[in-house]
């Protein structure tokens, strides 16, 4: 159960624990503590099931999932049931549903999405808000294209904004060469963006996915 | 009635260890290879509770969504226990706060976005020699009566196990499609509302000699009916002497499902963890141990 090579590919170490114990006997009768049988394998990387949402959008059902590092889980701190007194929210079955729920809004609500239809991260939906949106490599952008494309600029390759007033996203060409739907974007122009509209950067083709459209906007009284 | 369980698991082939597990025996917690006392106003009376978490590692970061659902759920079940006395409303609590924060910590750090687990967890009360639990996913929990057919107790929650449920989703997709995520899970504790999952509150009595078994779905390497026989063959010979004599029965069967995963050598074998529980009448084993010190 423990972890072990965080760090790198690494071997693969078979640990086994076998605690035995006898229900509700004395405390005496301690179980095994650890009967670790240790093993070098190749390391292999397996794909176990994707856990999808019925309510997702079948697009994203069906994209392979990334295989990820983990960080953060070779902590070895109390377990969170030895920890008394912090102010986490429990769910009271008995409780009335979502009276003591905290109602919190989301600062960046969503405008729309930006999905890669084609390049590196094909099937990645990006999602953006109001403001100024600068679309480029680096993690400090607006919307961050950093899948392995680096013909696509670090900082600024194109820009968005949303306009509540007209209701629409313009896409702005930046640093270099930005393709709609095939035809480029000249250096100055601001296009208003049509749903399912290709925007073009280096290697990676997104399509534009709009959220606020006329008949809905954040900025409309929602009481 | 008593009872006894064991519990044991291996890595596989995978680069990590995603499944976690836990056991609440009365006033001990065992977990990651540790023990924890818990204080008295909060320790379970004659009870146990098992827990098992099969991190998703298709979606990242499955060890880390597998542990905080065990400590979550550990944490909020007590909690709700000591105040209601209700062992479904406990479950329900602990099952819905570990999945509240979850949306927390994915909140605050989109990385964690689409991190789950599976989810079971058993409550084994002596008194009333019955089981409860929930569950959430695909991992197995099975019931082998003494000298009766195994049975699935979990629903499996997987797109072909819940087609007619998921009618409606499945219309918009294509007969290739379909065939794509049958086997994939459609319920998962991963911080979403959790619409479907199985919750056995009534309870079902356990008889001497019958095996409750929790596994991931490592175990699958084996055949239900390998993984039977594998049960049956310690199920026979439980006229166990004295208890510590059904402690290593159990414990040796568990053994022997983890070695028979080892021996298939499947490749990309999946992390296994298998938890078995076996009851007994104490009246009995105490008869046949004074009766053994008597003949001595």
């Amino acid at each position: 159960m423990s972890r072990i090579g965080d760090d790198d590919k690494s071997a693969t170490r078979i640990i086994r624990s076998d605690p035995t114990r006898l229900v509700r006997k004395s405390k005496d009768k301690k179980p095994d503590q650890e009967n670790a049988t240790v093993k070098i394998n190749p390391a292999s990387t397996g794909n176990s099931s994707n856990a999808l949402s019925p309510a997702e959008e079948a697009t994203k059902k069906l994209d392979p999932a990334v295989q990820k590092k983990i960080e953060a889980t070779g902590r070895r701190d109390q377990p969170e049931f030895m920890k008394t007194g912090d102010k986490t929210k429990v769910f009271k079955p008995s409780s009335d549903s979502g009276s003591e729920e905290d109602v919190k809004e989301n600062e960046t609500p969503v405008v729309g999405w930006l999905v890669i239809v084609d390049g590196p991260g094909k099937g990645t939906a990006l999602e953006f808000s109001f403001g100024l949106q600068t679309i480029g490599r680096d993690s400090g952008q607006s919307i961050s294209l950093d899948f392995g494309d680096e013909e696509i600029s670090r900082e600024a390759h194109a820009t968005l904004e949303y306009d509540p007033r007209e209701r629409k996203v313009y896409l702005s060409k930046g640093a270099n060469l930005v393709y709609l739907n095939s035809e480029r974007v000249g250096q100055g122009a601001e296009i208003g963006l049509k749903w399912g509209d290709v925007i073009e950067l280096g290697a990676t083709k997104l399509r534009f996915v709009s959220f606020c459209s006329p008949d809905f906007c954040w900025t409309d009284g929602d009481g | 009635m008593k009872a006894v369980w064991s519990a044991a698991q291996i890595q596989g082939s995978r680069d990590y260890q995603e499944d976690f597990f836990a056991v609440v025996d009365s006033d001990l917690v065992y977990y990651r290879d540790q023990e924890y006392e818990l204080e008295e106003g909060i320790a379970l009376q004659g009870q146990t509770l098992l827990i098992l978490a099969d991190g998703m590692g298709g979606m990242g970061h499955g060890d880390l969504a597998a542990a905080q659902i065990i400590e979550n759920f550990i944490k909020y079940y007590l909690a709700e226990y000591q105040d209601t006395q209700d062992i479904g409303d406990s479950m329900l609590s602990g099952m819905q706060s570990a999945n509240q924060i979850l949306t927390g910590l994915v909140a605050e750090n989109s990385d964690y976005e689409g991190m789950g687990a599976t989810l079971i967890a058993l409550l084994w009360d002596e008194v009333e020699s019955k089981i409860y639990w929930v569950s959430v996913g695909d991992s197995m929990l099975y019931l082998y009566p003494q000298g009766a057919k195994p049975r699935r107790l979990n629903e499996k929650h997987t797109w072909s196990e819940q087609s007619e449920k998921l009618a409606a989703q499945i219309s918009h997709l294509s007969e290739k499609e379909f065939t794509e995520i049958k086997d994939v899970l459609c319920s998962a504790v991963d911080g979403s509302e959790l619409e479907m999952y199985d919750l056995q509150t009534e309870g079902i009595e356990i008889g001497s000699g019958d095996f409750v078994l929790i596994a991931s779905d490592g175990l699958e390497t084996l055949s239900l009916d390998a993984i039977e026989a594998c049960v049956n063959d310690s199920e026979q010979s439980v006229t166990p002497a004295d208890v510590d004599t059904l402690v290593e029965r159990v414990s040796h069967t568990v053994a022997s499902l983890i070695e028979d995963v080892e021996a298939a050598g499947r490749p990309g074998q999946d992390n296994t963890t298998v938890i078995l529980l076996s009851s007994y009448q104490d009246v009995d084993l105490n008869i046949n141990a004074e009766q053994e010190a008597a003949a001595q």
